[in-house]
């Protein structure tokens, strides 16, 4: 079977310190969500193609993680391996359902394409933030089957 | 509007004590056993709707049902033999259903605001003008943890009336659209849990009830409906690529399935009954507009498919005098139908849009439309006429700066009012005054004058809003839906001096 991408980059898993530099106040109850928590929430999932995380493809890191949440926002740009890589749809619905059933449903979340990293990526974009469409497809047990091997995590 | 009768509060208690009253006005023992055995077979068993034949054909498509006679089929309905689909009066809550994928967990965390502190942040919100969207009723079951609203309002905001406390009768997923009856006197909600619920008022003394849940009928999400003319049928549009119609007994609200729409290839997106009750208009993922003509004997004919669009179609509308309709898509554009020697053709594409157009509305006289859109904006055209005497519609002014998110919805109300619903959380109304005001941040004049922002709901519903709509016959009242699963009633009304 023909890969998109038969010789992809591997990289090293991060080892990341949590930021415990934090000053607690008084009406601080709650720790906020930081883009090493949302981070932490999507490095393990697996590529479609190959038995590799998004982490050690490149396809995520924390630096392309913006989050608010006083704001209650968050955007993760992610970047495909190839530039015409078939499956950044599926990637992106994938970082989407996961962090969809970690994170409080008061957040709203923008996934989009690194920019410059994919010759179709306003229109992945538009489809990946179309709630509707992510709606029906979810509603398709062989996508949501697809979805769920991914976020199996790394196999054993 | 300054004195309108605010709906009274009930307190908790009497409150648990009307909805059982209500409850069990719904059914008997016997019919309540019945209905659940037929649940249960419902499971293993596909129930079929009442269709003998189903002609398909590209283009032509005839559904031949069995004329049903309303005198006798109200003890057909409840019998079990019949073999259609019936609605279900409210019964005992089901056992829970393992967790749908993609559903939300963590949802608890925030502890909730209370009503109190989110209406002072709302004052600050508001325009000049003085108008408010206050709170009349909550219904449908919060899928978050919250406290009971309307305890800590101060006066003299009316106090909000949760009607379901249980799941029993609430939406058990994100509610995407309702739809009011013609005569204003009933709601239609429909949901992802692939149900619709009709809800009526309970009595004189106020307070909402679930009259009726169609079910067993969608195997995907309902994603919106339509009520006939006449207020006696209902379509039903779903992702299961199918339109359901509906029809209700002569009294009451036992509703039966009575045909099924079918052709297109993907999700249905929108359904719309023609003003005049002979056509109902479809509109699909696969990128068409389907117009099906309404025969007797709930037969439907489609007469025409229409392709045109690039791109997913979203929604569909009529123009009050029925003559037109109009199509908005994931392609950024409006498209407006006429009819042209028994073909429908498209008279005319409006381009202005950023992104994905999610709603239209038209004004009462269809002089004037709103559309709304993924890019943020509101758009309102105007439309003039041609030399030949064809409606020509011509971009009047863009309403920009208001919405943070995508607006999902948009509703023109009898009294010249657009509503909105938007991702953002919130209910926003807008007005065009009689003359232009002088400087108003956010508002681009165009030749059709510019809109002023008559007040802002924020947090409205805990999630997005999905759809707003203006009761008809009560002046200021609107039903909104949202993804987190509730619908709520809203007064608009002047603030105290």
């Amino acid at each position: 079977m023909d890969l998109i991408n038969p010789e992809p980059i591997i990289h090293e898993r991060k080892n990341l310190k949590s930021n415990t530099d934090r000053t607690t106040t008084s009406e601080d109850q709650r720790d906020a969500i930081d883009p090493l928590e949302i981070f932490e929430h999507i490095r393990d999932i697996t590529d479609p193609e190959h038995p590799y995380s998004l982490e050690q493809l490149n396809v995520v890191s924390e630096d392309l993680i913006d989050i608010s949440d006083d704001k209650s926002s968050l955007r993760v740009q992610f970047t495909p391996t190839v530039q015409h890589c078939s499956m950044a749809t599926l990637i992106g619905l994938c970082i989407r359902v996961k962090l969809m059933r970690v994170l409080p449903s008061r957040f709203k979340v923008d996934i989009l394409i690194t920019p410059g990293g994919h010759s179709t990526e306003e229109a992945v974009n538009k489809q990946l933030n179309d709630k509707e469409r992510v709606a029906a497809a979810l509603e398709n047990p062989s996508l949501v089957q697809m979805v769920n091997n991914s976020l199996q995590g790394p196999k054993p | 509007m300054s004195g309108e009768e605010l709906l009274p509060q009930r307190s908790g208690d009497s409150l648990a004590v009307h909805k059982a009253r209500l409850f069990r006005k719904q059914q008997d023992d016997d019919e309540e056993e019945e209905t659940a055995e037929e649940e249960s077979s419902a499971e293993d068993v596909k129930l079929q709707p009442r269709i003998d034949s189903i002609a398909l054909a590209r283009g032509r498509l005839s559904i031949n049902t069995d004329a049903t006679s309303p005198a006798g089929s109200v003890e057909e309905s409840l019998s079990r033999k019949s073999g259609g689909l019936k609605s279900k009066s409210p019964k005992q809550p089901k056992p829970k259903s393992p967790k749908k994928q993609g559903v939300r967990t963590r949802f608890a965390e925030d502890s909730p605001e209370t009503e109190g502190e989110r209406s002072n942040s709302l004052a600050g919100t508001l325009s000049n003008v003085g108008r408010k969207l206050s709170e009349a009723f909550t219904f449908g079951k919060s899928r978050s943890s919250s406290i009971s609203r309307g305890e800590e309002k101060p006066a003299p905001e009316p106090e909000p009336v949760e009607i379901s406390a249980e799941s029993t009768h609430g939406h058990t997923d994100r509610v995407w659209s309702v739809t009011w009856s013609p005569a204003g006197d009933f709601l239609a909600s429909c949901a992802g849990d692939k149900t619709v619920r009709i809800w009526s008022e309970a009595g004189p003394s106020g307070g909402w009830h679930c009259a009726a849940v169609l079910e067993d009928s969608h195997s995907r999400t309902v994603r919106s409906c339509a009520w006939s003319p006449g207020g006696r049928q209902l379509a039903t549009a779903s992702f299961d690529a199918t339109t359901a119609i509906w029809q209700r007994e002569l009294q009451g609200q036992e509703w039966e399935q009575v045909a099924v729409l079918e052709g297109h290839e993907n999700e249905v997106k929108s359904v719309a009954w023609s003003p005049s009750g002979m056509l109902v208009a479809t509109c699909s993922r696969d990128k068409s507009v389907w117009l099906w003509e309404s025969l007797p004997g709930n037969e439907f004919e489609c007469v025409d498919v229409k392709q045109g669009h690039s791109q997913d179609v979203k929604m569909v509308a009529w123009h009050p005098d029925g003559d037109v309709l109009a199509s908005a898509s994931y392609d950024d554009t409006i498209k407006l139908w006429t009819e042209s020697d028994d073909e429908w053709i498209c008279a005319q594409t409006l381009v202005g849009h950023e992104s994905t157009v999610w709603a239209v509305a038209f004004n009462t006289s269809g002089s004037q439309m709103v559309s709304c859109s993924a890019d943020t904006t509101l758009r309102v055209w105007n439309c003039t006429s041609n030399v030949d005497g064809d409606p020509n519609w011509k971009l009047a002014t863009t309403i920009t700066g208001y919405h943070t998110r995508p607006v999902y919805s948009v509703d023109w109300s009898h009294q010249n009012v657009i509503v909105t619903g938007s991702g953002d959380n919130a209910i926003r109304c807008f007005v065009q005054p009689q003359q232009a005001p002088s400087e108003v941040p956010g508002i681009s004049l165009g030749p059709g004058g510019a809109f002023q922002l008559l007040g802002c709901k924020e947090q409205a519903h805990d999630a997005d809003v999905n759809c707003v709509q203006w009761r008809p016959h009560h002046p200021s009242e609107l039903a909104s839906c949202g993804d987190d699963g509730i619908i709520k009633l809203w007064l608009a009304h002047e603030l105290p001096d």
